[in-house]
């Protein structure tokens, strides 16, 4: 066998193959949820119920060890409180619009001090850091496999809704005089905001989540013609943000993660520049 | 309960956010046919009476029959135009987008495509069938979002305040298309504008929590002022091409110009 068989069979490639694949296939639910976030003005609503994970993941690693509850584990913990959150961040806007900021604000913090306080009464190393952060360094097949299905169901959900979808961010009363049942899925897609967090949060952490979700269409927004080219676009420069992330913290050895964000706060800084100059001419 | 009646009905209607009445035992029948108008204070429920009878909001007292039947459940047959600024300004989307939304939902009107391009070449769209929404000026969008509504073939249409953004001449030119949108369906306006109360119709509703109807030749400073509160002025203006009046609200001392309806 050649040395370059050799090399393209080592641990080492395919580890890379594995990690480099994971990351393209987080960047489609990260492009689609975030278009819908970004369009609608929700990313503090999101950004607390991504945080309202971790409470979900500390009981279920609490529950786990302390009640011998072996169905329960951090990821189904982490998507019962997502789902939950969702729903009472979408009750609370929907009914106390002018003070849901407090509520909000109280639900992404204190499912963060009960996450926190759950695995620190649990014996053994949990760490919340590695769920905040996440390390995409430590991603399995499974995680591969999960983050890509995910990704494929979510494109065929919302290629089946865009048209109400499109009707609802443009004019949500208008689509619910078309029959669109706006209020349920208004939660609806908070939920799926909760569920993105949860299946990225083995290789991305729930601060890189949020800012994968947030930067690239909120970078794109401006060039974009419609709901679905922004979507597409979102997923093509988050996978591209991504990879040239963990490219350069593998050479420059540098957290994947944090790398990652800054190109992402870098590319939204450059395109607003870019909308300045060709504003001015 | 329903009724056969062909129009809009309110019987008794009452409705409260939080304990707070906004709409207190209205009564009153709108006839299919007829264009009306909704005036009536900030606050004074004038919102909210659209909501009920757009079957956005229900009743906590009383009956709404919309053409015979419950609101709620007669989705298409009632349509609306909100304020230029309800509409979300982040989205990317097109005219030819905004317009064929209304038809995509909708299995009634699958095959719409001709319907579209009609309303496209009727409200002067062609040009800009592909133009970001949101680059159109005030009266562009105005005319998109009623060209968007009339998709469905409503038999009510009604308009959230379509004149606060217009100027002179895109004012006079969407009062022509409410002219011709007349003999096509049944109108109701939402305004501040009193102007345009006497220009285009017959029957006015007041709306100060509870809602009176009243022929436009009934309208005058004392019931104005009645509704409004106590500090309005009256203004005459000659307009080269028509004459008109408005009410005119004002922090100043309660003045009454003129009460003559040019």
């Amino acid at each position: 066998m050649s040395p370059f068989h050799d090399w393209v069979l080592s641990p080492q490639v395919a580890f890379i193959a594995m990690t480099g694949v994971t990351i393209a296939a987080s960047s489609i639910p990260a492009g689609i949820v975030g278009s819908w976030i970004v369009v609608n003005r929700i990313s503090y609503l999101a950004a607390a119920v991504a945080h309202a994970v971790l409470g979900g993941v500390g009981i279920g690693i609490y529950l786990r060890h302390h009640m011998g509850w072996q169905w329960v584990t951090p990821f189904s913990g982490g998507l019962f409180a997502g789902v939950l959150s969702a729903w009472l961040v979408s009750e609370i806007s929907h009914r106390f619009p002018s003070r849901s900021d407090i509520a909000i604000s109280l639900i992404w913090t204190v499912s963060m001090a009960i996450g926190m306080i759950a695995m620190h009464l649990t014996p053994g190393y949990h760490d919340p850091a590695a769920y905040l952060f996440g390390n995409v360094l430590l991603v399995s097949r499974a995680d591969l496999w999960i983050t890509g299905g995910f990704g494929l169901v979510l494109s065929v959900l919302v290629r089946w809704a865009y048209p109400t979808l499109e009707m609802m961010a443009f004019d949500p009363e208008f689509a619910q005089l078309q029959g669109a049942r706006v209020r349920m899925l208004r939660t609806a897609t908070l939920a799926l905001v909760a569920i993105a967090v949860v299946v990225m949060l083995a290789t991305s952490g729930i601060l890189l989540v949020i800012a994968l979700m947030t930067l690239p269409a909120a970078t794109l927004l401006p060039h974009s013609r419609s709901l679905g080219s922004l979507m597409i676009g979102s997923c093509i420069l988050t996978g591209i943000i991504s990879l040239a992330g963990f490219t350069l913290s593998c050479y420059v050895d540098l957290p994947t993660s944090a790398t990652i964000v800054l190109l992402a706060a870098g590319c939204y800084l450059a395109g607003l520049g870019f909308k300045r100059r060709s504003t001015h001419g | 309960m329903t009724s056969c009646f062909d129009g809009i009905e309110f019987d008794g209607v009452s409705f409260a956010y939080n304990g707070a009445p906004i709409i207190q035992d209205a009564s009153f029948r709108l006839h299919s046919g007829s264009s009306y108008c909704v005036i009536g204070p900030n606050g004074g429920g004038k919102t909210t009476l659209v909501k009920l009878m757009l079957g956005l909001l229900s009743p906590q007292k009383g009956h709404i029959n919309a053409f015979g039947k419950n609101p709620s459940g007669n989705r298409n047959g009632v349509a609306y135009v909100p304020q230029i600024q309800q509409v979300n300004p982040l989205i990317p989307i097109t005219v030819e987008q905004v317009l064929k939304m209304a038809s995509r939902k909708c299995w009634a009107l699958m095959n719409s495509g001709p319907r579209v391009e009609d309303l496209i070449e009727r409200f002067r769209l062609g040009d800009l069938r592909n133009t970001s929404f949101h680059i159109l000026s005030s009266g562009q969008k105005q005319r998109t979002l009623v060209a968007r509504a009339l998709i469905g073939n409503p038999r009510l249409l009604i308009l959230d305040e379509p004149l606060a953004h217009a100027d002179p001449r895109v004012e006079k030119a969407f009062k022509d298309e409410l002219l011709r949108i007349q003999h096509e369906c049944m109108l109701l306006v939402v305004t501040h504008d009193i102007s345009f109360v006497y220009a285009m119709f017959h029957e006015v509703l007041c709306v100060n929590r509870t809602v009176r109807t009243h022929h436009t030749h009934e309208l005058n400073a004392a019931l104005l002022r009645e509704l409004y509160g106590g500090q309005l002025r009256w203004v005459d203006h000659d307009h080269d091409t028509c004459n008109v009046s408005h009410a005119d609200k004002t922090d100043g001392p309660d003045e009454e110009h003129s009460t003559r309806i040019l």
